[in-house]
Protein backbone atom coordinates (compact mmCIF):
# COMPACT_ATOMS: atom_id res chain seq x y z
CA UNK A 1 0.00 0.00 0.00
CA UNK A 2 1.36 3.52 -0.60
CA UNK A 3 2.24 5.79 1.88
CA UNK A 4 0.15 8.59 2.81
CA UNK A 5 2.10 11.84 2.18
CA UNK A 6 2.37 14.51 5.42
CA UNK A 7 4.05 17.23 3.73
CA UNK A 8 5.86 18.55 0.94
CA UNK A 9 8.57 20.96 1.26
CA UNK A 10 11.45 22.33 -0.65
CA UNK A 11 15.20 22.94 0.76
CA UNK A 12 16.93 25.19 -1.73
CA UNK A 13 20.65 24.57 -0.29
CA UNK A 14 24.10 24.50 -1.08
CA UNK A 15 25.30 21.36 -2.50
CA UNK A 16 27.14 19.23 -0.33
CA UNK A 17 26.95 21.18 2.40
CA UNK A 18 23.55 20.10 4.15
CA UNK A 19 23.78 20.52 7.84
CA UNK A 20 21.27 20.57 11.16
CA UNK A 21 21.28 23.77 11.33
CA UNK A 22 18.55 26.32 9.85
CA UNK A 23 17.05 25.97 7.75
CA UNK A 24 17.35 21.93 7.54
CA UNK A 25 16.59 21.25 10.95
CA UNK A 26 13.50 23.36 11.80
CA UNK A 27 12.28 22.08 8.31
CA UNK A 28 12.78 19.06 9.19
CA UNK A 29 12.42 18.58 12.80
CA UNK A 30 8.85 20.02 13.02
CA UNK A 31 7.57 16.74 11.29
CA UNK A 32 9.57 14.23 12.96
CA UNK A 33 12.13 13.64 10.43
CA UNK A 34 15.55 12.19 10.96
CA UNK A 35 17.46 15.15 10.35
CA UNK A 36 20.45 13.88 9.81
CA UNK A 37 19.49 10.65 7.58
CA UNK A 38 18.47 13.71 4.65
CA UNK A 39 22.12 15.73 5.41
CA UNK A 40 23.66 12.33 4.98
CA UNK A 41 21.73 11.61 1.58
CA UNK A 42 21.63 14.68 0.29
CA UNK A 43 25.13 15.36 0.85
CA UNK A 44 26.10 12.00 -0.91
CA UNK A 45 23.91 12.85 -3.76
CA UNK A 46 25.00 16.17 -4.57
CA UNK A 47 28.74 15.97 -3.71
CA UNK A 48 30.06 16.69 -7.55
CA UNK A 49 27.86 19.97 -7.58
CA UNK A 50 29.70 22.21 -4.99
CA UNK A 51 29.35 25.56 -5.59
CA UNK A 52 25.73 25.42 -6.50
CA UNK A 53 22.51 25.59 -4.79
CA UNK A 54 20.56 22.12 -5.60
CA UNK A 55 17.28 22.69 -4.50
CA UNK A 56 15.64 19.49 -2.88
CA UNK A 57 12.07 18.63 -2.63
CA UNK A 58 11.26 16.48 -0.07
CA UNK A 59 8.09 14.14 0.50
CA UNK A 60 7.44 13.25 3.90
CA UNK A 61 5.16 10.34 5.01
CA UNK A 62 2.75 9.36 7.67
CA UNK A 63 5.60 7.55 9.28
CA UNK A 64 8.01 10.27 9.02
CA UNK A 65 10.00 8.46 6.32
CA UNK A 66 11.00 10.69 3.46
CA UNK A 67 12.06 10.74 -0.26
CA UNK A 68 13.21 13.49 -2.03
CA UNK A 69 14.31 14.53 -5.47
CA UNK A 70 16.86 17.48 -6.46
CA UNK A 71 15.93 19.91 -9.01
CA UNK A 72 17.71 22.77 -11.04
CA UNK A 73 19.43 25.30 -9.44
CA UNK A 74 17.49 29.10 -8.42
CA UNK A 75 17.00 31.16 -11.78
CA UNK A 76 18.74 33.60 -8.93
CA UNK A 77 21.30 31.73 -8.32
CA UNK A 78 21.95 31.09 -12.06
CA UNK A 79 21.54 34.86 -13.02
CA UNK A 80 24.28 35.63 -10.57
CA UNK A 81 26.57 33.43 -11.65
CA UNK A 82 25.60 34.15 -15.36
CA UNK A 83 26.91 37.93 -14.15
CA UNK A 84 29.85 36.31 -12.11
CA UNK A 85 28.27 38.44 -8.91
CA UNK A 86 27.93 37.02 -5.56
CA UNK A 87 24.62 38.93 -4.46
CA UNK A 88 21.61 40.51 -5.83
CA UNK A 89 21.07 44.32 -5.44
CA UNK A 90 19.41 44.97 -1.91
CA UNK A 91 17.52 48.19 -3.64
CA UNK A 92 17.53 47.15 -7.33
CA UNK A 93 15.63 50.84 -8.03
CA UNK A 94 18.71 52.90 -6.95
CA UNK A 95 21.91 49.84 -7.65
CA UNK A 96 21.73 47.68 -10.44
CA UNK A 97 23.98 44.93 -10.70
CA UNK A 98 24.62 44.11 -14.02
CA UNK A 99 22.93 43.45 -17.96
CA UNK A 100 22.07 39.84 -18.90
CA UNK A 101 21.14 39.58 -22.47
CA UNK A 102 17.29 38.09 -23.46
CA UNK A 103 19.27 35.18 -25.00
CA UNK A 104 20.53 34.04 -21.55
CA UNK A 105 17.37 34.87 -20.14
CA UNK A 106 15.63 32.50 -22.69
CA UNK A 107 18.27 29.66 -22.12
CA UNK A 108 18.11 29.97 -18.13
CA UNK A 109 14.24 29.66 -18.59
CA UNK A 110 14.44 26.40 -20.72
CA UNK A 111 16.37 24.39 -18.39
CA UNK A 112 14.29 25.32 -15.35
CA UNK A 113 11.20 25.36 -17.24
CA UNK A 114 10.36 21.76 -15.75
CA UNK A 115 10.52 22.75 -12.65
CA UNK A 116 8.35 26.28 -12.72
CA UNK A 117 5.46 26.57 -12.61
CA UNK A 118 4.80 27.79 -15.84
CA UNK A 119 2.80 26.46 -19.22
CA UNK A 120 5.10 27.20 -21.35
CA UNK A 121 8.77 28.40 -22.43
CA UNK A 122 7.05 32.11 -22.74
CA UNK A 123 5.66 32.10 -19.39
CA UNK A 124 8.92 30.52 -17.64
CA UNK A 125 10.81 33.39 -19.67
CA UNK A 126 8.62 36.24 -17.38
CA UNK A 127 9.35 34.53 -14.68
CA UNK A 128 13.04 34.32 -14.73
CA UNK A 129 12.74 37.83 -16.30
CA UNK A 130 10.79 39.29 -13.03
CA UNK A 131 13.55 37.64 -11.00
CA UNK A 132 16.07 39.35 -12.74
CA UNK A 133 14.52 42.95 -12.18
CA UNK A 134 13.57 42.02 -8.11
CA UNK A 135 17.63 41.33 -8.41
CA UNK A 136 18.75 44.82 -9.84
CA UNK A 137 19.48 43.22 -13.44
CA UNK A 138 18.69 45.07 -16.59
CA UNK A 139 18.23 43.13 -19.50
CA UNK A 140 19.63 43.55 -23.28
CA UNK A 141 18.26 42.62 -26.11
CA UNK A 142 20.20 39.95 -28.24
CA UNK B 1 21.16 28.98 20.44
CA UNK B 2 18.62 31.63 18.90
CA UNK B 3 17.97 32.70 15.47
CA UNK B 4 15.91 34.84 13.92
CA UNK B 5 13.84 33.48 11.65
CA UNK B 6 11.89 35.25 8.55
CA UNK B 7 8.56 34.29 6.46
CA UNK B 8 7.67 35.73 3.52
CA UNK B 9 4.32 35.26 1.58
CA UNK B 10 5.20 34.79 -1.98
CA UNK B 11 3.02 35.22 -4.68
CA UNK B 12 3.17 32.60 -7.25
CA UNK B 13 4.86 32.52 -9.19
CA UNK B 14 7.59 34.79 -7.78
CA UNK B 15 8.41 32.28 -5.18
CA UNK B 16 12.13 32.05 -7.00
CA UNK B 17 12.56 35.55 -7.14
CA UNK B 18 11.49 35.97 -3.83
CA UNK B 19 13.87 32.95 -2.33
CA UNK B 20 16.73 34.71 -4.67
CA UNK B 21 16.42 37.68 -1.81
CA UNK B 22 16.76 35.23 0.87
CA UNK B 23 19.69 33.67 -0.58
CA UNK B 24 21.29 37.14 -0.10
CA UNK B 25 21.04 36.80 3.30
CA UNK B 26 20.95 33.06 4.42
CA UNK B 27 23.92 31.33 3.29
CA UNK B 28 22.79 27.87 5.07
CA UNK B 29 20.08 28.01 2.47
CA UNK B 30 16.08 28.78 2.51
CA UNK B 31 12.83 26.66 3.30
CA UNK B 32 10.37 26.84 0.92
CA UNK B 33 6.66 25.27 1.69
CA UNK B 34 5.51 25.46 -1.79
CA UNK B 35 1.53 26.62 -2.51
CA UNK B 36 -0.57 23.54 -3.15
CA UNK B 37 -0.46 22.13 -6.27
CA UNK B 38 -2.73 23.76 -9.00
CA UNK B 39 -3.46 23.34 -12.59
CA UNK B 40 -0.58 24.93 -14.39
CA UNK B 41 -1.19 28.25 -14.99
CA UNK B 42 -1.08 30.95 -17.79
CA UNK B 43 0.71 34.08 -17.08
CA UNK B 44 0.43 36.64 -14.73
CA UNK B 45 -2.50 34.70 -12.45
CA UNK B 46 -2.31 36.86 -9.64
CA UNK B 47 -3.59 34.85 -6.70
CA UNK B 48 -3.33 31.41 -7.70
CA UNK B 49 -1.20 30.68 -4.60
CA UNK B 50 1.40 31.84 -1.81
CA UNK B 51 4.33 29.88 -0.93
CA UNK B 52 5.49 30.03 2.57
CA UNK B 53 9.39 31.27 2.16
CA UNK B 54 11.95 31.00 5.09
CA UNK B 55 15.45 31.76 6.45
CA UNK B 56 17.28 32.53 9.17
CA UNK B 57 19.90 34.71 11.00
CA UNK B 58 22.02 33.93 14.12
CA UNK B 59 20.59 36.30 16.87
CA UNK B 60 24.08 38.69 17.29
CA UNK B 61 24.50 42.01 17.23
CA UNK B 62 27.63 41.95 14.68
CA UNK B 63 25.38 41.03 11.88
CA UNK B 64 22.74 44.11 12.92
CA UNK B 65 23.67 46.37 9.53
CA UNK B 66 23.07 42.86 7.81
CA UNK B 67 19.69 42.51 8.93
CA UNK B 68 18.63 45.75 8.14
CA UNK B 69 20.05 45.41 4.87
CA UNK B 70 18.20 42.12 4.44
CA UNK B 71 14.68 43.52 5.85
CA UNK B 72 14.87 46.44 3.40
CA UNK B 73 15.73 44.32 0.56
CA UNK B 74 11.85 42.60 1.84
CA UNK B 75 10.29 45.50 1.62
CA UNK B 76 11.19 46.13 -1.83
CA UNK B 77 9.99 42.99 -2.59
CA UNK B 78 6.62 43.83 -1.26
CA UNK B 79 6.76 47.07 -2.77
CA UNK B 80 6.86 45.22 -5.97
CA UNK B 81 4.02 42.89 -5.55
CA UNK B 82 6.41 40.14 -5.12
CA UNK B 83 5.65 39.50 -1.52
CA UNK B 84 2.34 39.46 -0.08
CA UNK B 85 3.98 40.16 3.41
CA UNK B 86 7.10 39.29 5.69
CA UNK B 87 7.34 38.69 9.50
CA UNK B 88 10.49 37.83 11.91
CA UNK B 89 10.56 35.54 15.29
CA UNK B 90 12.96 34.44 17.15
CA UNK B 91 13.25 30.75 17.36
CA UNK B 92 15.16 28.38 19.75
CA UNK B 93 17.15 25.53 17.97
CA UNK B 94 15.78 23.42 20.62
CA UNK B 95 12.46 22.82 19.34
CA UNK B 96 13.42 20.86 16.21
CA UNK B 97 16.25 18.76 17.81
CA UNK B 98 13.96 18.36 20.69
CA UNK B 99 10.95 16.88 18.29
CA UNK B 100 12.95 14.54 16.62
CA UNK B 101 14.42 13.41 19.71
CA UNK B 102 11.08 12.26 20.66
CA UNK B 103 10.30 9.71 17.72
CA UNK B 104 13.95 8.62 18.08
CA UNK B 105 13.80 4.14 18.79
CA UNK B 106 15.07 1.60 20.54
CA UNK B 107 17.08 -0.64 17.96
CA UNK B 108 18.12 -3.78 17.19
CA UNK B 109 20.55 -4.60 14.63
CA UNK B 110 22.37 -8.10 13.77
CA UNK B 111 22.51 -10.58 16.08
CA UNK B 112 23.04 -8.74 19.47
CA UNK B 113 23.82 -5.26 18.92
CA UNK B 114 20.88 -3.23 20.85
CA UNK B 115 21.51 0.73 19.96
CA UNK B 116 19.09 2.77 22.53
CA UNK B 117 18.59 6.57 23.06
CA UNK B 118 19.64 7.74 26.40
CA UNK B 119 16.68 8.20 28.02
CA UNK B 120 15.27 5.29 27.57
CA UNK B 121 15.69 1.77 29.45
CA UNK B 122 16.27 -1.58 28.63
CA UNK B 123 16.97 -4.75 30.26
CA UNK B 124 19.93 -6.48 28.04
CA UNK B 125 19.27 -10.06 27.79
CA UNK B 126 22.27 -12.65 27.53
CA UNK B 127 25.07 -11.55 25.37
CA UNK B 128 23.64 -8.33 23.74
CA UNK B 129 25.70 -5.36 23.39
CA UNK B 130 23.88 -1.86 24.72
CA UNK B 131 25.09 0.93 22.86
CA UNK B 132 23.81 4.04 24.59
CA UNK B 133 23.54 7.22 22.64
CA UNK B 134 22.47 10.94 22.79
CA UNK B 135 21.90 11.32 19.14
CA UNK B 136 23.16 15.28 19.01
CA UNK B 137 23.72 16.83 15.77
CA UNK B 138 26.87 14.24 14.74
CA UNK B 139 26.26 11.57 12.24
CA UNK B 140 25.43 8.13 13.59
CA UNK B 141 21.94 6.98 14.90
CA UNK B 142 21.92 3.57 14.12
CA UNK B 143 18.41 4.48 11.87
CA UNK B 144 20.53 5.17 8.66
CA UNK B 145 20.64 2.01 6.42
CA UNK B 146 24.66 2.45 6.25
CA UNK B 147 24.99 2.78 9.58
CA UNK B 148 22.86 -0.62 9.83
CA UNK B 149 24.92 -2.37 7.38
CA UNK B 150 28.35 -1.56 9.31
CA UNK B 151 26.86 -2.51 12.61
CA UNK B 152 26.11 -5.81 10.59
CA UNK B 153 28.95 -6.23 9.23
CA UNK B 154 31.12 -5.43 12.13
CA UNK B 155 29.72 -7.82 14.55
CA UNK B 156 30.24 -10.11 12.13
CA UNK B 157 33.88 -9.76 11.31
CA UNK B 158 34.97 -8.24 14.88
CA UNK B 159 37.31 -11.16 16.72
CA UNK B 160 37.94 -10.34 20.26
CA UNK B 161 41.31 -8.42 20.75
CA UNK B 162 41.14 -6.82 17.74
CA UNK B 163 42.58 -3.22 16.94
CA UNK B 164 40.45 -1.22 14.92
CA UNK B 165 40.16 1.91 13.27
CA UNK B 166 37.00 4.28 12.65
CA UNK B 167 37.06 6.70 9.97
CA UNK B 168 34.34 9.20 10.05
CA UNK B 169 33.36 8.34 13.63
CA UNK B 170 30.57 10.62 13.96
CA UNK B 171 28.82 9.99 17.01
CA UNK B 172 31.63 6.87 17.85
CA UNK B 173 28.46 4.70 17.29
CA UNK B 174 30.35 1.42 15.19
CA UNK B 175 33.58 2.43 17.68
CA UNK B 176 31.25 1.87 20.83
CA UNK B 177 29.92 -1.15 19.21
CA UNK B 178 33.49 -2.42 18.74
CA UNK B 179 34.24 -1.90 22.31
CA UNK B 180 31.13 -3.54 23.83
CA UNK B 181 32.29 -6.66 20.73
CA UNK B 182 35.59 -6.70 22.33
CA UNK B 183 38.29 -4.96 20.53
CA UNK B 184 41.09 -4.13 22.43
CA UNK B 185 42.02 -0.43 21.19
CA UNK B 186 39.74 1.38 18.86
CA UNK B 187 41.33 4.43 17.16
CA UNK B 188 38.14 6.91 16.21
CA UNK B 189 38.91 9.98 13.94
CA UNK B 190 35.99 12.75 12.42
CA UNK B 191 37.44 15.99 10.83
CA UNK B 192 34.15 17.77 12.49
CA UNK B 193 35.09 18.94 15.93
CA UNK B 194 31.41 18.33 17.17
CA UNK B 195 31.34 14.90 16.18
CA UNK B 196 34.70 14.72 17.90
CA UNK B 197 32.96 15.64 20.98
CA UNK B 198 30.00 13.59 20.38
CA UNK B 199 32.03 11.02 20.13
CA UNK B 200 34.07 11.32 23.32
CA UNK B 201 30.81 11.91 25.16
CA UNK B 202 29.41 9.27 23.68
CA UNK B 203 31.98 6.88 24.54
CA UNK B 204 32.16 8.28 28.54
CA UNK B 205 28.69 7.36 28.70
CA UNK B 206 28.62 3.82 27.86
CA UNK B 207 32.13 3.27 29.92
CA UNK B 208 34.27 2.64 27.13
CA UNK B 209 36.14 6.31 27.39
CA UNK B 210 39.76 4.10 28.20
CA UNK B 211 39.47 1.44 24.88
CA UNK B 212 38.75 4.40 22.06
CA UNK B 213 41.15 6.82 21.07
CA UNK B 214 38.68 9.84 19.58
CA UNK B 215 40.66 12.17 17.54
CA UNK B 216 39.95 14.98 15.14
CA UNK B 217 41.67 14.17 11.28
CA UNK B 218 41.51 11.58 8.62
CA UNK B 219 44.55 9.57 6.98
CA UNK B 220 47.05 11.48 4.52
CA UNK B 221 45.73 10.50 0.84
CA UNK B 222 48.71 9.24 -0.63
CA UNK B 223 51.26 8.58 2.49
CA UNK B 224 55.00 7.85 1.55
CA UNK B 225 55.56 3.80 1.07
CA UNK B 226 58.81 4.46 3.67
CA UNK B 227 56.45 5.82 6.11
CA UNK B 228 55.57 3.55 9.46
CA UNK B 229 51.90 2.91 9.09
CA UNK B 230 50.02 1.87 12.29
CA UNK B 231 48.21 -0.94 11.05
CA UNK B 232 44.38 -2.50 12.11
CA UNK B 233 42.83 -6.05 12.18
CA UNK B 234 39.56 -4.26 11.24
CA UNK B 235 39.12 -0.39 9.81
CA UNK B 236 35.66 1.00 9.19
CA UNK B 237 34.81 3.62 6.74
CA UNK B 238 31.24 5.10 6.35
CA UNK B 239 32.01 8.24 4.89
CA UNK B 240 31.18 9.82 1.35
CA UNK B 241 32.24 8.78 -2.25
CA UNK B 242 34.77 11.27 -2.65
CA UNK B 243 36.57 10.82 0.83
CA UNK B 244 36.23 6.95 0.34
CA UNK B 245 37.55 7.14 -3.46
CA UNK B 246 40.56 9.42 -2.24
CA UNK B 247 41.42 7.34 0.53
CA UNK B 248 41.42 4.23 -0.77
CA UNK B 249 45.14 3.67 -0.78
CA UNK B 250 45.50 4.88 2.61
CA UNK B 251 42.63 2.06 3.78
CA UNK B 252 44.39 -0.24 2.18
CA UNK B 253 47.99 0.73 4.25
CA UNK B 254 45.90 0.72 7.25
CA UNK B 255 44.97 -2.66 7.17
CA UNK B 256 46.85 -5.59 8.90
CA UNK B 257 47.84 -8.43 6.41
CA UNK B 258 44.64 -10.52 7.64
CA UNK B 259 42.74 -7.93 8.36
CA UNK B 260 39.28 -6.62 6.93
CA UNK B 261 38.04 -2.94 5.18
CA UNK B 262 34.41 -2.08 6.03
CA UNK B 263 33.15 0.82 4.04
CA UNK B 264 30.01 2.10 3.40
CA UNK B 265 28.30 5.70 2.51
CA UNK B 266 28.11 5.28 -1.35
CA UNK B 267 24.46 5.51 -3.44
CA UNK B 268 23.84 2.59 -6.48
CA UNK B 269 25.36 5.42 -9.04
CA UNK B 270 28.91 5.36 -7.54
CA UNK B 271 29.13 1.92 -6.75
CA UNK B 272 31.55 1.51 -10.10
CA UNK B 273 33.73 4.54 -9.05
CA UNK B 274 34.22 3.26 -5.31
CA UNK B 275 34.79 -0.43 -5.84
CA UNK B 276 36.92 0.61 -8.72
CA UNK B 277 38.89 2.70 -6.65
CA UNK B 278 39.78 -0.06 -3.32
CA UNK B 279 40.64 -2.41 -6.01
CA UNK B 280 43.30 0.01 -7.35
CA UNK B 281 44.64 0.46 -4.36
CA UNK B 282 45.20 -3.87 -3.71
CA UNK B 283 41.75 -4.49 -2.03
CA UNK B 284 39.34 -7.42 -2.78
CA UNK B 285 36.17 -6.90 -2.51
CA UNK B 286 34.82 -10.42 -0.52
CA UNK B 287 31.34 -9.11 0.62
CA UNK B 288 28.87 -6.60 -0.56
CA UNK B 289 25.18 -5.70 1.18
CA UNK B 290 22.72 -3.41 0.14
CA UNK B 291 19.76 -1.87 1.40
CA UNK B 292 17.68 0.91 -1.00
CA UNK B 293 20.30 2.85 -2.77
CA UNK B 294 22.79 2.37 -0.42
CA UNK B 295 25.87 0.13 -0.42
CA UNK B 296 28.23 -1.26 1.94
CA UNK B 297 31.48 -3.69 1.24
CA UNK B 298 33.77 -5.74 3.18
CA UNK B 299 37.39 -5.82 1.50
CA UNK B 300 40.81 -7.45 1.99
CA UNK B 301 44.08 -7.26 1.13
CA UNK B 302 44.41 -8.73 -2.07
CA UNK B 303 47.63 -11.34 -2.03
CA UNK B 304 50.32 -9.98 -3.58
CA UNK B 305 51.65 -12.35 -7.03
CA UNK B 306 54.97 -14.13 -5.31
CA UNK B 307 57.47 -12.21 -6.95
CA UNK B 308 56.28 -8.53 -5.33
CA UNK B 309 56.65 -10.37 -1.68
CA UNK B 310 59.98 -9.77 0.07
Amino acid sequence: MAKRVKAVIRLQIPAGKANPAPPVGPALGQHGVNIMAFCKEYNERTSSMSGAIIPAEITIYEDRSFSFITKTPPAADLLKRALGVEKGSGSPRREKIGVVPRSKIKEIAQLKLKDLNALDLDGAVRIVEGTAKSMGIDISEG
Amino acid sequence: MQWWEFTAQAEEPWTEAVSGAFHDFCREGVWIEPAPPQALIGFPTPGVGVSMVRGYFPVDDSLSSRLWEFQESLDFLQSQGFLRCWEKRAVESQDWEHTWRRHFPLQHIGQRLVIKPSWRSYAPKDQEVVVELDPGIAFGTGLHPTTRMCLALLEQRLRPGDRVLDLGTGSGILAIAAAGLGAAHIDARDVDPVAVKAARENAAKNGVEGLIQVSEGTLAPHPPLDTAFPTYELVLANIYTNVLTALAESLARALAPEGSLIISGYIDAHQAQVEGALEAAGLTLTERARQGEWHAAVARLAPRPPTLQQ
